[in-house]
């Protein structure tokens, strides 16, 4: 019961969020894309309340936290009227790729619910201090601080956490078993935000099986990752085929916010995304509102680190730097590239995107893919002999360029009805 | 109509189903080498990811029995002696989530006095052997250990 309680939370999630359905470009969206994204802005809303509770010194409870959230329900069920999505254009039932999504969403739980995707973090680190978090009703400075807690990587940021905090609040008692199969969740919110927003059901396909077997080498279940993966999703399909400018620009940056709030890899990515942008949309004011929110967020939470004097894990990129390292850096990136599998994850999409007949349409999401893979490598070779280190991180690491590229192949088959497109107009450049 | 497909979108549907059909079977193979049984719900959420449990998946069952054993507040910590100190991080860390009413520390056992030590030791798969600890309880994960003042 616990543990069916505790998922339930992350089932809550997108009602929590319903008020972005009133945003044009998510009507327009299929269900799945729209719970997604509703479900994407329902975690940024509870994760954005515990720790304002926190902030204000408010013990969390669920007489505090559930009326609040109720509230921010019902007024998002109001802005979001009607629920029905109105002129749905007829759409082609792509029955194969609908049995090749069930097929691999099966093998996807089966694989969490028999604890063969699990990862060794959610035990360490990211379980235990959604735990105390609970238990403190809050996040704390005397156990961020502690020293018997420095190794559970207190300047972390904190939204997976506090999503798992919620969930236990629902519950009444951490569930291991719902942090891992939300990594189920966050897959499939990913798949659907391409599926719905590239009206690619065959982009779908290949996401989902790429992303469900990369997961799995990866270990990567109930860890960052997951969630990490989804927030990365819908900023760089906000960006591809989102195409009016508002909704664009309010969709990646909640992707952007997401993301740097979930892991420190997130920073990453929103420097990639802005130099991405910047260079191949030449808009910075667009940049600027789409970054914003992520930035301000880091530099809050890096300045709390800071100002406590906590474990900081940013400086990485002002160590020195040891380019002799790089050969056997590149070589030994390969190995955990080739995923077990001759490197077929990056095959397949590098291939479709080659054969694209609309590569165009794909250069920000494979720029965002080079760019976070340069990121990776850069990062690397600031260790004299990283070896140890790639094996045991890159597979995770390379889930987001990885992501970026599926999403680029899928763009570079465009159809005419995706959201990038309109008569008229052309697509989105 | 398939008839109707141009040639380019045939060759993307050959493509992404054969990739996600080889990525499926790709992880079929990957769950049956990590051993069965297959059609079991698991003990713990680390119970299969590798073939033979890591020594992290008994410090969850050890932590989680001793939770209900040891008093609550009581200063623990959560070791495999052998592999000590390389390990350490992993165990205890373990142990904190699964004793949320407890005072999870790293181990350190140095002190003289042992109103410093942690009151408990989780050991998992092997003997703890200290002059300030006793045997305190035995489970088939590990065993606990207790100060002795």
């Amino acid at each position: 019961m616990k543990d069916v309680l505790a998922f339930c939370a992350y089932l809550l999630l997108p009602l929590i969020g319903i008020g972005i359905w009133h945003l044009p470009s998510i009507r327009r969206l299929d269900l799945g894309g729209r719970l997604s994204a509703a479900g994407a802005a329902g975690a940024a809303i509870v994760a954005a309340l515990l720790a304002l509770l926190s902030i204000a010194s408010i013990h969390w409870s669920r007489g505090v936290v559930f009326p609040v959230v109720a509230v921010i329900a019902v007024v998002g069920i109001y802005l979001a009227r009607p629920l029905k999505r109105p002129d749905a254009p007829a759409e082609r039932r792509d029955a194969w790729a609908i049995a090749a999504l069930v097929v691999v969403a099966i093998l996807v739980v089966y694989g969490l619910l028999t604890a063969r995707m699990s990862c060794g973090d959610l035990h360490f680190f990211w379980g235990p201090k959604a735990v105390r978090f609970y238990r403190d009703g809050g996040v704390t400075v005397g156990f961020l601080g502690d020293p018997n807690a420095a190794r559970m990587n207190p300047g972390y940021p904190l939204l997976l956490p506090l999503l798992y905090a919620w969930s236990e609040t629902i519950a009444g008692q951490f569930s291991w078993w719902s942090a891992v199969l939300s990594t189920a969740l966050f897959l499939f919110g990913s798949v659907a935000l391409l599926r719905s927003t590239a009206r690619d059901s065959r982009g779908a396909v290949l996401m989902c099986a790429t992303l469900a077997y990369a997961l799995a080498v990866a270990d990567a279940a109930g860890a960052g990752e997951p969630p990490l993966i989804f927030f990365e999703t819908l900023a760089i399909v906000a960006v591809t085929f989102i195409r009016e400018p508002r909704d664009q620009t309010i969709l990646a940056a909640l992707g952007l916010a997401g993301a740097v709030m979930t892991k420190i890899e997130g920073a990453t990515f929103v420097i990639a995304v802005v130099i991405a942008m910047l260079i191949l949309r030449r808009s910075p004011r667009r940049v600027l509102l789409i970054a914003l929110p992520a930035a301000v967020l880091l530099g809050a939470w890096l300045g709390f680190v800071r100002f406590h004097d906590l474990s900081e894990y940013y400086r990485g990129a002002t160590m020195p730097i040891y380019f002799a390292a790089l050969p056997g850096t590149l070589l030994t990136l390969a190995k955990a590239a080739g995923y077990d599998l001759y490197g077929l994850p990056w095959l397949a999409p590098i291939i479709l995107f080659v054969l694209g007949p609309n590569r165009r349409n794909a250069i920000l999401p494979m720029t965002i893919a080079v760019l976070t893979f340069m990121a990776a490598v850069f990062f690397y070779i600031h260790l004299p002999d990283p070896t140890w280190w790639i094996l045991s991180s890159a597979p995770r690491v390379l889930l987001t360029p990885l992501t970026a590229l599926l999403i680029a192949s899928a763009a570079a088959w465009r159809s005419n009805g995706d959201l990038s497109y309109s008569p008229g107009h052309g697509v989105v450049s | 109509m398939d008839h109707q497909r141009p040639p380019r979108e045939t060759l993307r549907t050959v493509v992404t189903f054969v990739a996600a059909a080889a990525l499926a079977i790709a992880l079929v193979r990957r769950y049956h080498a990590l051993g069965g049984p297959y059609f079991e719900f698991p003990k713990t959420v680390q119970d299969h990811v590798a073939p033979t449990f890591y020594p992290s998946r008994d410090v969850i069952l050890l932590a989680g029995a001793a939770a209900e054993i040891i008093p609550r507040g009581s200063t623990v910590t959560a070791i495999q002696p052998s592999q000590a100190p390389d390990y350490d991080v992993t165990h205890y860390l373990t142990a904190a989530g699964m004793m949320p009413r407890h005072r999870v520390v790293p181990p350190a056992f140095t002190a003289s006095d042992p109103a410093v030590l942690p009151q408990y030791v989780l050991a998992v798969r092997e003997p703890f052997s200290n002059p300030h600890y006793r045997l305190f309880r035995q489970i088939p994960e590990g065993r606990i250990y207790e100060v002795v003042h």
